[in-house]
């Protein structure tokens, strides 16, 4: 039986030459690229920010209060997280459900406020490509949207796979790979409420 | 039986570190949303911008380190984060600020066809001419005054 940071891990080949297992060394360096993935698509929003010659133009359509709300709700599915899996690492695979479930269920409000948001846009005139404020805000919200739908169905797939006994205390590196890209969907929407939605407030 | 409750005392605490630290983050957003509203509100844009990334890199840090445990995790794996970090970041910064620079016109390179281009289109605007409402601009024609139909 091997063992990283604290972990008991099943399989002993799932650790390298460095100590570390394979699969989370993939994840950081699959973040790492995404990093460099949201970067270009922020750097394109800011940068066609303010050039829309046709409106509507985003102090007229963004609602702070709904996507303060739908951010909070972002972080606290964050918070639920890091609690299923403690409570996969101590073995309580009851609470694991809970908290796994509603992790999937918050990042499913996120995304049904992102839906009436986007349809709401819509309905205001922003087209995918009637603005380059349009284009560069639809691409931008919905890549990250489409992160935290492959999230949920991700957490859901380890939801029910526990009914099968596939989640366990020896296992907990699955749920701590799938943590991991959920808190970084997380960092990266920090980062998009301030750089696309707050800063138009100010300059 | 004494390593069973140690292990769980010591995951009650990770327990309560992770709901103090959803507390702090939480709130660290309501003041973000307070910036915009008063008595924040008049205070000056270089301040609120200051304010804001000040908490979202606060916020970043937090989830980072103790959510995504790369505190007390193997620092290879900071390393790699960090390493596409700055090079996300530094793109960002690059094209931001290659995109936000208009040399003055006396200090710009000239380019022959597109000066000729610019003076045209420039004195087709400053005559009156009316641009199409579907017109795109593209970033390196942003020079003021000037607008390119597509």
């Amino acid at each position: 039986m091997a063992s990283h940071a604290g972990h008991l891990i099943e399989n002993p080949h799932e650790i390298g030459s460095t100590g570390l297992p394979h699969r989370k060394i993939l994840m950081w360096l699959f973040l790492a690229s995404d990093c460099m993935f949201f970067g270009a698509l922020i750097s394109t929003y800011l940068i066609y920010r303010g050039r829309s010659v046709s409106g509507p133009t985003p102090e007229e359509i963004f609602d702070i209060p709904l996507t303060s709300t739908s951010s909070f709700v972002l972080l606290m599915s964050s918070y639920l997280m890091v609690l299923a899996l403690a409570a996969v690492e101590r073995g309580d695979i009851g609470k694991f459900r809970i908290y796994c479930l509603g992790t999937a269920f918050f990042g499913s409000i996120f995304l049904g406020f992102q839906v009436y948001e986007f349809s709401h846009f819509y309905h205001a005139g922003l087209t995918l490509q009637g603005s380059l404020f349009g284009s560069s805000f639809f691409v931008l919200t919905g890549t990250h949207g489409c992160h935290v739908a492959i999230g949920v169905l991700w957490l859901l797939t380890l939801f029910f796979y526990s009914f099968t006994g596939g989640v366990t205390q020896k296992r907990a590196l699955d749920t701590e790979i799938a943590g991991l890209y959920w808190h970084f969907v997380d960092i990266v929407w920090i980062v998009i409420f301030v750089a696309v939605y707050l800063l138009e407030y100010i300059i | 039986m004494h390593h069973e409750e140690d292990k769980e005392v010591r995951s009650l605490s990770q327990v309560a570190k992770y709901t103090i630290t959803a507390l702090i983050l939480g709130i660290i957003t309501a003041i973000e949303v307070l910036v915009l509203y008063p008595p924040l509100a008049y205070a000056g844009d270089g301040v609120k911008i200051a304010l804001l990334g000040f908490l979202a890199l606060t916020k970043f840090i937090l989830v980072v380190a103790l959510f995504m445990h790369l505190w007390h995790d193997n620092p290879l794996f900071t390393g790699i984060f960090t390493l596409g970090m700055i090079i996300g970041a530094g793109t960002l910064v690059a094209l931001v600020a290659l995109f936000s620079y208009y040399p003055k016109p006396e200090n710009a390179v000239k380019h022959p066809p597109l000066d000729d281009m610019y003076e045209m289109r420039y004195k087709e605007k400053s005559e009156g001419a009316d641009y199409d409402k579907h017109a795109m601009v593209a970033p390196w024609e942003s020079v003021p005054g000037v607008r390119v139909t597509v």
